[in-house]
């Protein structure tokens, strides 16, 4: 194995790595990753209005007087 | 070999410079943690709220729910303030998917950028209506405000 060999492989295995790489240490993900992360957290914030949101288990709950399930 | 140098660092530079779209991502979730700690204490300052009225009246009955729905009403519009806001994030970062799949250099984005605005008025609105309940809404950074242009 020639010097240029093992030098091209050697290059080809640091481009592979070094967008993974990057990425750890400057924290930051590819556009869709970053997209993808940023529609789940507002997926978790929770719906609190209307007869399906969170406030009306609650009000019911108090109305008949159960005590609180958490 | 400088050349190469330059190119590497400039390689380098794009690999780590948030794209406009990261840059609108991580907005987008400023943006929900506020809201996510002002749903909080809206939560808790709610629910102390109607633990008084089940103090004042510790019998089930027509008396208990009557002032259990008055202050329960008394709380409707921040809970619709709060989700109006989720809705709003949501057509942001649908904005943000759309201009990146248009690919066409951030004119999609820049077009788009209103609906990104909506947001802030929203929240603007909702802390005035907080203050109102007792409750105080943190202020969303100025960098959030920055990137839309801090239209409201």
């Amino acid at each position: 194995m020639s010097v240029v060999t093992i030098v091209t492989s050697l290059l080809e295995v640091v481009a592979a790595v070094a967008p993974g790489v990057l990425a750890a240490i400057t924290g930051q993900h590819t556009d869709s990753e970053a997209i993808e992360a940023a529609r789940e957290r507002v997926e978790a914030l929770p719906v609190r209005s209307g007869d399906d949101g969170a406030w009306a288990a609650d009000l019911a709950r108090r109305e008949r007087g159960d005590e609180p399930t958490r | 070999m400088k050349i190469c140098l330059l190119l590497l660092a400039a390689l380098m530079l794009a690999a780590c410079s948030p794209s406009a779209y990261r840059m609108h991502s991580t907005a987008v979730v400023t943006v929900a943690g506020a809201h996510a700690v002002t749903g909080a204490a809206v939560d808790a300052a709610r629910g102390s709220a109607l633990d008084a009225v089940e103090a004042e009246h510790p019998e089930t009955g027509e008396a208990r729910t009557a002032a259990l729905r008055a202050e329960a009403a008394r709380w409707t519009p921040a809970g619709l303030a709060l989700d109006s806001i989720r809705s709003a994030l949501g057509t942001w970062l649908s904005a943000v998917e759309l201009a990146r799949a248009a690919d066409d250099g951030g004119a999609l984005l820049d077009a788009l950028l209103p609906l990104a605005a909506r947001v802030l008025g929203l929240w603007d609105d909702m802390a005035a209506l907080l203050r109102d309940l007792g409750v105080e809404a943190p202020a969303l950074p100025s960098a959030v405000r920055a990137l839309v242009g801090g239209a409201t």
